[in-house]
């Protein structure tokens, strides 16, 4: 009983605390792998990660948390957490990048995933020139080289 | 895809953002390469061909775990010239490749996105691949034969190409006898060999 009313403060770059329960906490595999090694300290700090993408993670793995909690009526609870990743990674491209370095560095799976997936699906259908100016890449083929690679296969840069 | 690694992973990063840069404006060519490998490992191959033309650091990640898909496409020969159509049956959609590589040859056999293509003066031989555009050569056949294949792409060491040049009935001995010669990518020459055989059944492909 105990156990699952335990808190834990998560402390962003900032030295902002977030207050959130063992389970959510423990969302994050490297959270998880501190408490398994019985870092028994009540706050862990995230210094890596600043305030406003930590709650970001923090709402992801509650929602995430919740629903695994509910019994039954799985298919219907699929279905809107399906609908809640969807909203929840439509976010502008700089967010996109902290959440996916963020997901990594805690290692919270789902998010790793579904933020992988939002930029290979932005990638979609896209020009070389779109994806570097959305992505905020810097071309750094010289224009012979560019030539080459576009070559190389022709047939998919085809509109 | 040998030629890439050497170049690129030794380049040192062009650009060492501070903290406060990144926060501005984030580059996606900054990602860690796992997670630009996974990012282009679910791409389909036309745009994870597109996206390594945005810059080296994607190249490197979209060519690691570049696959040919699994699917068949559809690669229609014209009648002349050399303008080829591909098509992806699932997307049910059409690219036109020029391959002025295959002109004046005809078709023989394909696997694994491989071509085995046979000039038709000549009568060389050689492996194509539409989509690296990779070229492999193989000694010329001069006779005509009934049917031919290979046993895996011509860049493994276990490529084998493997054709049927008669198959005849011996009246004098009562006895079928098959011509088979076979090669493999690198050989100067086919080898031939006649036998015996008892099958009927063994080649049923009357192609």
């Amino acid at each position: 009983m105990s156990e699952s009313n335990k808190k834990i403060s998560l402390i962003s770059s900032e030295g902002e605390a977030f207050e959130v329960s063992e389970a959510v906490a423990r969302e994050f595999e490297i959270v998880a792998h501190m408490l398994e090694d019985g870092c028994s300290g009540s706050s862990i700090p995230i210094t890596t990660v600043d305030s406003n993408i930590l709650g970001k993670v923090i709402e992801y793995c509650t929602k995430h948390v919740e629903v695994g909690n509910v019994e039954g009526n799985s298919e219907k609870a699929e279905k809107d957490l399906e609908e809640f990743d969807k909203r929840f990674i439509a976010v502008e491209m700089n967010t996109l990048f902290s959440l996916i370095l963020a997901a990594n560095y805690l290692n919270v799976k789902g998010l790793l995933n579904i933020g992988c997936q939002k930029v290979a699906d932005t990638i979609k259908d896209m020009k070389p020139e779109e994806v570097r100016s959305i992505f905020n890449i810097e071309n750094d083929y010289t224009p012979a080289e560019e030539e080459v690679v576009r070559k190389e296969n022709e047939w998919a840069f085809q509109p | 895809m040998a030629s890439h690694s050497t170049s690129s992973t030794t380049v040192p990063r062009k650009r060492s953002k501070t903290q406060s840069e990144v926060a501005v404006s984030p580059s996606f060519d900054d990602l860690p390469s796992s997670l630009l490998e996974v990012i282009m490992s679910r791409l389909v191959l036309k745009d994870n061909i597109r996206a390594s033309a945005s810059c080296k650091t994607w190249r490197e990640a979209a060519v690691s775990v570049r696959v040919v898909e699994t699917h068949p496409w559809l690669f229609c020969f014209p009648k002349r010239g050399t303008s080829f159509e591909l098509l992806d049956p699932l997307h049910w959609k059409t690219y036109t490749l020029n391959l002025p590589e295959l002109a004046d040859s005809t078709l023989c056999y394909s696997r694994d996105g491989w071509l085995l293509m046979r000039r038709s003066v000549s009568k060389d031989m050689f492996f194509f691949n539409p989509f690296s555009r990779e070229l492999v050569s193989l000694p010329k056949f001069e006779q005509s034969f009934l049917v031919i294949a290979f046993s895996c792409p011509p860049t493994s060491n276990h490529c084998v190409v493997g054709l049927v040049s008669s198959l005849r009935f011996d009246v004098e001995d009562q006895e079928r006898r098959i011509t088979i010669s076979t090669c493999h990518p690198g050989a100067t020459e086919w080898i031939t060999q006649e036998s015996e055989f008892h099958s009927v059944f063994l080649w049923h492909d009357k192609q």
